[in-house]
């Protein structure tokens, strides 16, 4: 073949690799999965509005598991004091992750303050790294390209050999089995839905249990950290140092804490001269005036009036550390959409219906129900004698008899309802909603959110019963 | 290091360039060195003993000429390291990887192959010791195959071969098909596979044919998947490999089936083992016997187990009565005017069952499995055992295998009539980025490889 032809060849060689390789990102981008406000731990929308602030905008950054995510709310942050915070905390967060978003935040941000939730320090899963392997995913792959990234991923593949460095690069090779899973959302190249809650994981319900006890033993021998989590957290003790960086030390409360874990941290704390902050600690735990079983949704995560306190607690100790307040628009826009969630998030605790229907803007909802007879019915104010479904579109009811079945075109929702007197059910996406018994059965999706936010029972006199 | 990963392409890829890029004369130079950077990566620990092999059978070839004795000797100690492999397995040892290099049953059968031409004359000894190695260790088939003769693969690697653009497509359409079939196919056939025979017993008799039938499927298609890649890297440079299977589903009699399946191996079986003891032209008896003789060396060099031994043997005595009965059947078939076709089909079905059955032998550890296994071959029941319809794969995977395989059976049929890769040659270049783009898609979307997605690891339960 003469020199032209070798050309075209190795051109059309070129050619079809470049397009293998593009196609090979794209397949990735849809197959990765993505944790938008579909779900209550958001990742990619976490890490996505983190890149979206402006430069040297953040002044606090929280770090650490979900028990951070949860505790820690940078809005109620914000509006207590004018600090300006960001939660880049993640589910099940090792040490090593929170080092290295710690070093890609330092690319954009100069904050003042870090704190880190302590839990993982110590073993918690049988890997190498103390977490998941899909924990290290879903916080790794939104993260941009760079060195910081080259090197984390580095860092994962020396401990892990199955994570692969093309598995990073190219992510089908991690989630293409994915294909058979995939939703009309993947499909999608930039989200489609934004949160302001700047990490923040808004958490409702009750722990309702009262098996919690803060700790009290002040002396106990200290655990033994888990090896690799000590060598990170000396990492980001330093990379703070270096940076000026004040390093606060917490651990949420949570039923498994223990006086030797409490121990442990004290110890390096107290060694590297940092603010640690237990408050499993009877002394700091009976300041928040702190009702575990209301205060918390688990044995771990905080709910909405936990992380209220929480905030409010660390909120003093960052006033006290001598960052100042500065009025920022980023959070002054967000502050509608936070309170909404939260709202949201506390509508289960509204335990009269009448409440609970003025508590929020009709509008702002697709409201689906079922009743069982005529009491609930006049509860809605309708006329109905039997069995009904109704939906409020606009904050108006369309009712229909026993079953319905369509799809909102606006929001585009697929729903079913069926109603007897003894049972009745809700189906919105692919999950239902069951009322097993007489009753009004109420479920609400936020329009905005696009995703159900609340379903409730209420008797007959109008009090809630689930 | 293997012919899935990464890091072999990029060998490859950089084998190819400075191949090209080399005088003609001297580009054999570039595949030794792919060759010899290949096996330091796949395995380094294995290095003295291939070196053991080459240079002894390279010291040895020149002087065994007609000589039985020098060739003898030549063979027990040029291939050491595989008797010491042979006897470990006899005596239940495991040896460590330092004695057992990569590919060391087909390096063995391709020194036995080229000292055995050195003594009868029909090769000459090689001379150069570097080009010697570049045989053995020739990175595309070193591992799998197909086993090659000196006399067919030694030029092509001395040769050097300008830059063809029929060789780069042909090359490049047949690692995608050995992609297609290794990750879509056989690897997702292996799930079933591997749940029935981790519990025998529990399943339908349905599902027990379906399970033992996928692992032909899979055994088929990762064999045939691996000599695509070898030929398909062997294109790139120009390097014609043989064809080790010729469409063995179509066999009419389980000989002409060992005809068509891993003919470099059994091509190498009839020339140094049937033909020197004698063929058939030593009478029938001895002819059976020697068919015994090389399913029990067939049989021992996949393992030496019983199971492998009585696979072996059940072959064997499958040729031999198919042989004796020939006849016999033959005159049945006329008596009862049986029409060709159907004459045909009938002796396939009954090829593919034999070869199926035979294959539970070929994967079961031990008797008692064997004995398990083929009782739920024929142990029907009122009612199911066991709801193990989909035998451990989801329904989606079954449609894709399925679908694969449909679309793998209908090529492999128009191509017994057509030369499609001669027709794809023709296509535009349109047309085959199409076809090359389809493939890639398929691969990394439907393939069977790393982690598996499971979202409920993904659902946050914990902390």
């Amino acid at each position: 073949m003469n020199t032209r032809g070798n050309k075209n060849l190795i051109l059309h060689i070129l050619t079809v690799l470049v397009t293998a390789v593009v196609l090979a990102f794209l397949m990735g981008e849809v197959t990765r999965p993505k944790f938008y406000n579909d779900n209550y731990w958001p990742l990619d929308v976490t890490y996505e509005s983190f890149y979206e602030m402006e430069k040297d905008t953040v002044d606090v950054l929280f770090l650490g598991s979900s028990h951070a995510i949860s505790a820690f709310s940078p809005q109620e942050l914000y509006d207590a004091t004018g600090i300006r915070s960001f939660n880049l905390g993640s589910e099940e967060q090792s040490l090593l992750i929170s080092y290295y978003w710690l070093k890609e935040a330092l690319r954009f941000q100069h904050p003042k303050a870090v704190v880190l939730d302590t839990i993982v320090c110590f073993p918690l899963t049988e890997t190498p790294y103390n977490c998941s392997e899909p924990s290290i995913r879903k916080s790794l792959d939104p993260m941009k390209w760079s060195s910081v990234k080259l090197e984390a991923v580095s860092a994962i593949h020396r401990l892990d050999a199955e994570q692969t460095f093309a598995s990073y690069v190219f992510p089908v090779i991690r989630y293409h089995s994915r294909w058979r899973d995939l939703v009309p959302n993947d499909f999608r190249l930039w989200p489609s839905q934004r949160t302001d809650l700047k990490g923040y994981a808004v958490l409702s319900e009750d722990y309702n249990e009262e098996d919690y006890k803060p700790l009290t033993d002040t002396n106990a021998q200290p655990s033994v950290m888990h090896g690799l989590m000590r060598q990170y957290l000396e990492q980001i003790t330093k990379l703070c140092k270096d940076n000026e960086i004040q390093l606060i030390l917490v651990n949420t409360p949570y039923t498994e804490c223990s006086a030797p874990i409490h121990a442990a941290v004290q110890v390096y704390a107290r060694e590297q001269e940092l603010t640690y902050i237990d408050y499993n600690e009877a002394s700091v735990y009976e300041t928040l005036d702190f009702d575990f079983a209301h205060d918390m949704a688990d044995a771990g995560h905080a709910n909405t009036s936990g992380a209220a306190k929480l905030t409010a607690h660390i909120a003093k100790v960052l006033v006290e550390s001598g960052i100042q307040p500065i009025r920022d628009n980023q959070y002054e826009n967000s502050r509608a959409y936070c309170l909404r969630q939260i709202k949201n998030a506390n509508l289960y605790r509204i335990r009269d219906y009448d409440t609970y229907m003025h508590s929020f803007d009709r509008n702002d909802y697709l409201i689906f129900v079922t009743g069982s007879g005529e009491a609930e019915a006049a509860l809605l104010g309708l006329q109905e004698t039997g069995p009904f479904a109704a939906v409020y579109e606009e904050g108006t009811p369309a009712v229909y008899p026993n079953d319905h079945s369509a799809i909102d075109w606006k929001q585009n929702v697929r729903y079913s309802l069926h109603s007897e007197e003894k049972s009745g059910s809700i189906r919105v996406y692919d999950l239902t909603y069951e009322r097993t018994g007489e009753g009004l059965q109420i479920v609400l999706l936020d329009k905005e959110k696009g995703y159900v936010i609340d379903h409730s029972i209420f008797d007959s006199e109008g009090s809630r019963i689930q | 290091m293997n012919y899935l990963s990464l890091g072999y392409y990029l060998i490859v890829a950089v084998a190819f360039l400075i191949y090209y890029v080399l005088p003609l004369r001297h580009r054999w130079i570039a595949l030794l060195a792919a060759s010899i950077a290949f096996y330091c990566f796949a395995d380094f620990k294995g290095l003295p003993a291939l070196g053991w092999m080459i240079l002894f059978s390279f010291l040895s070839a020149p002087r065994i000429k007609d000589s039985r004795p020098a060739l003898t000797a030549a063979l027990l100690f040029s291939i050491l390291p595989y008797w010491f492999h042979l006897g470990s397995q006899v005596i239940g040892m495991s040896l460590p990887g330092i004695f057992l290099p990569l590919g060391l049953s087909y390096i063995s059968l391709q020194i036995i192959a080229y000292l055995s031409d050195c003594y009868s004359g029909k090769t000459e000894p090689e001379t150069n010791l570097l080009q010697y190695i570049l045989f053995i260790a020739f990175f595309p088939q070193v591992v799998q195959g197909p086993i090659p003769r000196y006399g067919a693969l030694a030029p092509q690697l001395k040769e050097g071969h300008a830059l063809e653009e029929e060789n780069v497509i042909r090359g490049f359409l047949r690692i995608l098909c050995g992609l297609f079939l290794k990750f879509v196919i056989s690897d997702r056939a292996a799930i079933p596979v591997n749940t029935f025979y981790a519990e025998a017993g529990v399943y339908t008799v349905f599902a027990a044919w379906i399970a033992v039938s996928a692992y032909l499927i899979q055994l088929y298609t990762d064999f045939l998947a691996c000599v695509l890649l070898s030929q398909g890297v062997s294109l790139l440079f120009g390097i014609r490999l043989g064809d080790n299977f010729n469409h063995p589903f179509t066999s009419e009699s389980t000989a002409e089936f060992w005809h068509r399946w891993h003919i470099s191996l059994s091509s190498f079986l009839r020339d140094y083992v049937y033909y020197p003891l004698g063929g058939s032209r030593k009478g029938t008896v001895r002819k059976y016997l020697n068919i015994i003789a090389v399913f029990v060396v067939s049989a021992l060099w996949h393992g030496v187990s019983l199971t492998f031994l009585a696979w072996g043997l059940l072959t064997a005595i499958y040729q031999i009565v198919g042989a004796m009965t020939f006849a016999l059947r033959e005159k049945l078939y006329a008596l009862l005017k049986i029409p060709a076709v159907i004459k045909k089909r009938i002796r396939q079905t009954i090829t593919a069952a034999l070869i199926v059955y035979s294959a539970i032998l070929f994967r079961s550890y031990g008797f008692r499995n064997v004995i398990q296994h083929t009782k739920s071959l024929f142990a029907f029941h009122a009612l199911p055992k066991e709801e193990g319809l989909f035998i451990g794969m989801s329904g989606y995977d079954w449609i894709v295998c399925l679908l694969a395989l449909a679309v793998f059976v209908i090529i492999q049929h128009i191509n017994q009539k057509r030369d499609l890769e001669q027709e794809f040659l023709q296509k535009k270049w349109g047309i085959r980025y199409a076809v090359y783009l389809c493939f890639i898609v398929v691969i990394l979307l439907l393939g069977t490889y790393g982690f598996g997605y499971d979202a409920r690891a993904f659902i946050y339960g914990d902390f």
